[in-house]
């Protein structure tokens, strides 16, 4: 019995900004100077103040620039606006949430309702809201003696608040996704979405980008109904895993399938490997234990990065409750349509536009596309070549295979270096040319050998124009012009 | 609207408040008093009534994404009130 995999993703970027989300210390907690010295991150609890602390008394302020960020975020996923649009709290406890509450988006979240085109299937976007990151938690068993007082024996949880404020935006997919390819897929798309419109390095090992998974597996509704049907179990499946995937490359729905009862919710996996090992294995692990008849429930599980496995994370949190309300320190935002055309404007070709035109418009294989277009300074680069006319097969070739070149040359310098090179060319056929003449002058027997039928006299003629070269010349292309002029002489 | 027993246990968990069997009866009656108080609002007719979430009817209230005079403590101010420390972090019981 098939099950159809049923994944929905939600995605946390750090936005880039120069200050946090609701107070103006320094959002730079990746000091520039420090990326240099092979990236250590700041000091612990130097970009605090008490508004990110979570002071008594400390009230926010919003950051223009995220808010703005955000929405072009949501233009360039094809969202609507809330044009009325507020922060509210949710509520829960946690040693890295100072205060007892994150500062988020429920009910109006910036954009809502969006859609994203991943290898030709629509992905639904549910919204992407802005809200604040905590701090961050390290579980380690310490030395004793580098506390001072210990309320238990060495088991300690260490607090860093830097990246508390910091802001974030979150990216809620709708269950459109169907395998773990295409999840990678989702994630590599959204990353380079984020980059190319400049508002997240999307770096997922300083954890700017951090995905979670919700993983079930569902029955066709096909397959449910063949079953009754015939009052049988052992029935034939109604749908085989090639024929399923087949729609799925036609974007077509496989027929029908229930939403299944349960989810299964996997946080905090920071790489593309692990969202693909992760769903690989929870898709196995459901399909089996359905299979055997148990019955699966609701629950956040762990994954292991070391075996590459999801683990139950038994915790004694019952369902989560986190009481939303407006929060009343922070007036709501009203955006006006002008204001988000302003924003709409700054928006960039995006990379699976950029990816679309060069195979419709320039003819580029997908697979040139793909690369040239998954960096916006590739893509321009490209775009450069082709507009110094320089053929698009040739730009995208070159772009592939040598990109040594790229990196040495400026668009402009690589255009002149090639011509020079063209030019060079030319003169060394024109150099081998005499050369030719001089040799075949010079060896009347071999040359009157080679044109009564004796191959091998060419190659006498070859050694001849290596030696007049000093070894120059390609063998081959020595060859090509010794028979050019053979044939004219 | 009468609180039940377990609904006052939730509610003293999400605030993890510890209640003794007395004090949850106590809690109880209490807060179902405090809810029956505020149950007129109910007659009221809001049917086409925004909910309101702010009074003072500012809004795109914004600060600019500027580094300039912020409050940032140095680190022995942002711990100074700390219980626990250990190397510039603050230091809590284990929760993991
Ligand atoms: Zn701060």
């Amino acid at each position: 019995m098939p099950y159809y995999p049923v994944i929905g993703l939600e995605i946390h970027i750090q936005l880039k900004t120069q200050t946090k989300m609701f107070c103006g210390c320094s959002a730079e907690i990746w000091p520039p100077a420090a990326k240099a010295l092979g990236g250590k991150a700041a000091a612990p609890n130097t970009h605090t103040c008490p508004t990110c602390l979570g002071l008594p008394g400390a009230l926010p302020t919003i950051n223009k620039r995220a808010v703005e960020q955000v929405i072009r975020m949501g233009l360039a996923l094809n969202c609507t606006i809330n044009q009325n649009s507020y922060f509210e709290r949710k509520n829960y406890f946690y040693p890295d949430l100072p205060k007892g509450y994150q500062i988020s988006q429920h009910r109006k979240p910036l954009c809502v309702n969006g859609q994203l085109p991943v290898n030709g299937q629509i992905v639904g976007i549910t919204d992407v809201h802005l809200e604040e990151d905590t701090g961050k938690s390290i579980h380690e068993k310490l030395q004793p003696t580098t506390y001072n007082l210990q309320p238990t024996n060495g088991e300690h949880t260490l607090l860093d608040f830097n990246k508390s404020g910091i802001p974030l935006m979150e990216v809620v997919s709708e269950p459109d996704i169907h395998s773990a390819e295409q999840a990678v897929a989702y994630c590599k798309l959204i990353q380079q979405i984020v980059r190319f419109l400049g508002i997240s390095d999307g770096d997922m090992e300083k954890g700017q980008m951090r995905c979670e998974v919700n993983v079930s597996v569902a029955r066709l509704a096909s397959d449910i109904a063949t079953q009754q049907d015939s009052n049988s179990a052992t029935q034939p499946h109604s749908c085989t895993a090639t024929q399923l995937h087949s729609k799925l490359r036609q974007n077509l729905p496989p027929t029908t399938y229930h939403l299944p009862p349960y989810r299964v919710e996997i946080k905090n996996l920071n790489s593309f490997r692990f969202v693909q090992k992760a769903i690989e294995y929870e898709i196995q692990r459901q399909t089996e234990a359905l299979e055997n008849g148990e019955h699966l429930i609701q629950e956040t599980r762990g994954f292991d990065e070391e075996k590459e496995i999801t683990f139950s994370q038994r915790s004694k949190e019952q369902a989560h409750d986190y009481r939303y309300f407006p929060e009343p320190d922070l007036p709501p935002m009203k955006l006006s349509d002008k204001e988000i055309e302003r924003l709409r404007a700054q928006i960039p070709e995006l990379p699976h536009e950029a990816k679309r035109r060069l195979v419709d418009k320039l003819g580029l294989k997908p697979s040139q596309a793909e690369i040239i277009s998954r960096e916006q300074s590739t893509l321009s680069y490209f775009d450069q070549l082709v507009k110094l006319n320089l053929l698009t097969d040739k730009a995208a070739n070159l772009i592939v295979n040598q990109p040594e070149l790229i990196e040495q040359y400026s668009p402009q310098e690589l255009v002149n270096y090639l011509e020079k090179q063209a030019v060079e060319q030319i003169g060394d056929e024109n150099a081998l040319m005499q050369i030719a003449r001089k040799i075949i002058e010079a060896n009347p027997k071999p040359v009157k050998d080679y044109k009564s039928g004796k191959e091998t006299a060419l190659q006498f003629l070859v050694g001849q124009m290596m030696r007049e070269t000093k070894g120059k010349a390609e063998p081959q292309k020595a060859a090509d012009i010794l028979k050019v002029v053979l044939k004219r002489n | 609207m009468e609180l039940t027993k377990s609904q006052t246990q939730h509610i003293a968990e999400l605030a993890r408040i510890k209640l003794t069997e007395k004090e949850t009866g106590k809690t109880q009656s209490d807060l179902s008093t405090a809810l029956k108080y505020i149950e007129v609002l109910d007659e009221l007719d809001l049917e086409d009534i925004e909910p309101t979430a702010q009074i003072t009817r500012l809004s795109n209230i914004y600060r600019e994404d500027e580094l300039k005079e912020p409050q940032t403590l140095s680190q022995s101010e942002t711990l100074s009130n700390a219980p626990h420390q250990s190397n510039g972090y603050f230091s809590v019981p284990r929760v993991l």
